[in-house]
């Protein structure tokens, strides 16, 4: 299959100056990258600054306009991605292309199940299928249908897609950033496992802290250029930051001096069977809360029972003293809360759409016959896209063509465009660029200091810890602390996330 | 679909660029805003162009008033039926049960007069029936107990033509009508037939709630995706309710000016209608998945299916042949559209 462990040798996969126009657009402008048997090489960089551009070349998804590729030293083109594949190069993309009516098995083998006399021999399919999820160390039945298994799992299907054509070179697109922290962990210990058969991997991410899990080399593109190359242990934040965005980041979370006003948002022993119990809690005007915990302890669910995008809980949401009555969202919005939701493209987002009815969306949000006042939807379209710097060809340009930050600013935007008083954020900066999370940040203080009550539910604590002034810690569904974000710092987060067991040894 | 989106992403977007700009540039900057907004039946509208283009030049009787006026109102029933549906299709549903519709609502017309009530009332029935079945019976099955509609008004469909068939024994009614009944499909107004005036101003009011209005805009953007609406505060269920009841007045009223024209109500009336105003709807560029289009593009696709057929009317086809011509041309459409959009990223 593959060779022992290599790290010394040449170049598994070798981009020499490459270069790719989009039209009148230079994507990449000479780029040099390559990946060693038996080592991550992570690739970062903002959204736009030519990563996935360049990881499209290397597995034949684009043609390099010019530009030489090599796969152990020797020049290759490739026509498709099956061309790349065949040369050991594959892909695991950020959203797993799984065909969910099917079984594991027969994903793991799409195209390529065992046939003889042309019928399917079931029994080496399984038997391959096996070996490959069993190197993986997953647990997955091969016989499973996908649309049963949670995303992770549908990667690990894809990573075991890819080994079962005996792929030397894995090319992963931010694969951490739909995933859980512990499913984190499983991908990292499997790409780890992965090193040590000489598999070279290159790794596409946001989270800087993702790189220091798992990666051997760094490399940060910026404008179609490699800004740097260095070394995992040389690659700290305040350099990564200053490679990806051009210059360091000085003012990254904004210190605000705020004097609290009532509370505009109280939350009574809310409880939604199955998801989280008895939890309140009061937001004044001009807080931010924070809400930190794993994935599935409960914290996006009750951001969702609060906005009332599901029924079935029982206790009560206030809003300025008036309790919120009927269900689904409209009737919070009516009392004055939004919510920006954490998956954007499903939840968040009209893609196909244009930016101006995006952001409109809220705000003529009451159906009517009357006529729209265009010119003054207009002027608060231009009006938002300036304030948060939100980046398009023109306000009738398809959301779909914006970066994924410009994309996230457009979710956030549509909320200002009314007089909000509470502000739901579930993970306000996922998949999103260093930039434009300084700029999500800084939106969230300013709209704090205008009044607004906020709550802020995020997986990455260092975000809370920057941009919240109390946290709630949940834990299998509870509310298991109450932080000052000042005094906090992340080793206390986890501690209280990850349950009592810990809490009682040691926390602060 | 997904490859096209991820391309662009990767693409640095350009300084916004905003407000007049004199001369050249003007121009350019207006024929790009046409192109914009044009752009999704751009290919049927050079279709029907060029297709007029040839018919004027070779069939001198294509371009007397009396053939247009003939295309024109031999069809309307399908440019009603269209609009109506447009709205469904906006909202990325479908409904299959428009033309069982239409057959229904000329029975109607016919069971009312029968009664002998006033034309008045029996159109105010018919158009009723139509929107309340519409959106009372569909549209509440597909938006508030998220039914799948293909299943709904597949069912709907069946239903209603079964129940004309029940009521009528599968036999064509002839309407005994009034003056006033009789004028909704065969009077001139300002020298204009009156069915081309009704589509006419079903278009204007068509146009104007999609571009002009919340509720309009609401429909493309439940269509382009449903969830991210109601979570902004759009009120789904309604706007739902609203387009099936929209499509089962759109085709009620196809109904009334057939029954109208023909004086009669004629049970199996409505058995081409719905695929055909499905072929118009898509050839204007309305997509099947919600939120693109809109009835400027269902006016191109409806004129293209009608000049068409009168087309090889006139030279001799037999009438068996424009149903392969049709879909011919609805495929070669989308294909084209596919290519254009493909080179584009």
């Amino acid at each position: 299959m593959t060779e022992g462990s290599a790290a010394g040798r040449g170049a598994l996969l070798e981009l020499v100056d490459v270069h790719k126009r989009f039209g009148g657009t230079r994507a990449l402008r000479g780029v040099d990258f390559d990946v060693r048997a038996g080592e991550v090489h992570a690739l970062l960089g903002q959204n736009g600054s030519g990563k996935s551009t360049l990881m499209k070349v290397a597995y034949g998804e684009l043609e390099p306009t010019s530009g030489r590729i090599l796969v152990d030293g020797a020049e290759r083109t490739f026509a498709s991605p099956h061309a790349a594949l065949t040369a050991g190069i594959a892909a695991v993309p950020q959203e797993v292309p799984v065909v969910p009516s099917l079984s594991v098995l027969e994903n793991i083998l799409l195209g390529r199940l065992p046939t003889r006399w042309g019928s399917v021999e079931w029994r080496a399919a399984r038997r391959r299928a096996a070996e490959v999820l069993e190197r993986l160390g997953s647990g997955i039945s091969p016989a499973a249908q996908v649309s049963t298994l949670r995303s992770a799992e549908r990667q690990i299907v894809a990573i075991a897609r890819a080994l079962a054509v005996d792929a030397r070179i894995l090319i992963f697109d931010e694969p951490t950033s739909s995933l859980t922290a512990e499913h984190a962990e499983t991908l990292f210990r499997i790409m780890r496992d992965l090193k040590e058969h000489g598999v070279g991997m290159v790794f596409i991410s946001q989270r800087l802290q993702d790189v220091h899990e798992v990666a051997d080399r760094v490399t940060v593109m910026r404008d179609g250029v490699v800004a740097g190359s260095l070394t995992a242990e040389a690659a700290d934040h305040d350099v990564i930051t200053e490679l990806m965005i051009g210059r360091s980041l000085t003012d990254y979370f904004h210190k605000r001096e705020v004097v609290f006003g009532e509370p505009v948002l109280e939350v009574d022993d809310l409880s939604r069977p199955g998801a989280f119990e008895h939890v309140s809690l009061a937001v004044r005007a001009g807080e931010v809360v924070g809400i930190a915990g794993l994935v599935g302890c409960g914290r996006v669910e009750l951001l969702q029972s609060i906005y009332g995008v599901t029924g079935r809980t029982h206790g009560r949401v206030r809003v300025d003293g008036q309790e919120r009555r009927g269900h689904g969202p409209a009737s919070s919005v009516r009392l004055g809360i939004g919510m920006v939701t954490g998956d954007r493209k499903a939840e968040g987002l009209v893609l196909s759409r244009s930016v101006h009815e995006n952001l409109s969306l809220v705000r003529n949000r009451r159906l009517s016959l009357w006529p729209l006042r265009h010119r003054s939807d207009r002027r608060v379209t231009h009006g938002l896209m300036d304030r948060l710097r939100i980046q398009a060809p023109h306000a009738d340009a398809a959301v779909l063509q914006l970066s994924g930050g410009n994309q996230q600013k457009v979710v956030l935007a549509k909320w200002l465009s009314v007089r909000m008083k509470v502000l739901l954020l579930d993970e306000p900066t996922r998949g999103v660029d260093v930039g434009a999370k300084a700029e999500i940040y800084g939106m969230i203080s300013e709209l704090a200091e205008s009044g607004i009550g906020i709550v802020v539910s995020s997986s990455e604590n260092p975000e809370l810890l920057g941009i919240c002034d109390r946290i709630l810690v949940m834990f299998r569904g509870r509310v298991v602390a109450e932080v000052d974000a000042k005094e906090a710092s992340e080793r206390v987060l986890v501690e209280y996330s990850t349950g009592p067991r810990t809490q009682l040894g040691d926390a602060a | 679909m997904s490859s096209s989106e991820e391309a662009v992403e990767e693409t640095p977007p350009e300084v916004p660029e905003r407000g007049l700009v004199p001369g050249w540039a003007g121009s350019v900057a207006a024929v790009a805003w046409v192109y914009r907004r044009t752009r999704v039946y751009a290919g049927a509208l050079t279709a029907l162009i060029v297709l007029c283009a040839y018919l004027i030049a070779t069939q001198p009787f294509f371009l007397t008033r009396s053939n247009v006026f003939n295309i024109l109102t031999g069809n309307a029933d399908l440019m009603l039926v269209s609009i109506g549906l447009t709205f469904v299709v906006l909202s990325a549903g479908f409904d299959l049960s428009v033309g069982a519709m239409a057959a229904a609502s000329g029975l109607a017309v016919y069971e009312v007069l029968n009664a002998g009530l006033p034309a008045g009332v029996a159109v105010a029935v018919a158009l009723a029936v139509g929107a309340v079945v519409g959106g009372g019976v569909n549209g509440m099955l597909i938006g508030k107990f998220k039914l799948n509609f293909f299943v709904v008004t597949l069912g709907m469909m069946s239903l209603v033509a079964g129940a004309v068939d029940v009521i009528t024994n599968g036999e064509t009614e002839t309407i005994a009508s009034s003056n006033f009944f009789a004028g909704i499909g065969n009077a001139d107004v300002l020298g204009v037939p009156v069915p081309i005036w009704i589509c006419l101003a079903a278009l204007v009011v068509a146009a104007l709630v999609l571009n002009h209005t919340s509720f309009g805009r609401a429909v493309y953007a439940v269509g382009g995706n449903a969830e991210a609406s109601r979570l902004a505060g759009v009120n789904v269920t309604l706007v739902m309710v609203l387009v099936y009841a929209i499509a089962g007045f759109g085709a009620a009223l196809a109904g009334v000016v057939d029954a109208s024209r023909l004086s009669s109500a004629a049970p199996s009336s409505g058995d081409a209608l719905t695929l055909t105003a499905a072929a118009a709807v898509l050839l204007g560029g309305t997509s099947f998945f919600g939120g693109i289009g809109g009835v400027a593009g269902t006016l191109v696709g409806v004129l293209l299916i009608s000049v068409l057929q009168n087309g090889l009317g006139l030279m001799g086809v037999s009438a068996f042949w424009q149903g392969v011509v049709t879909g011919a041309v609805l495929i070669a459409a989308v294909a084209l559209d596919r290519l254009q959009t493909r080179t584009r990223t």
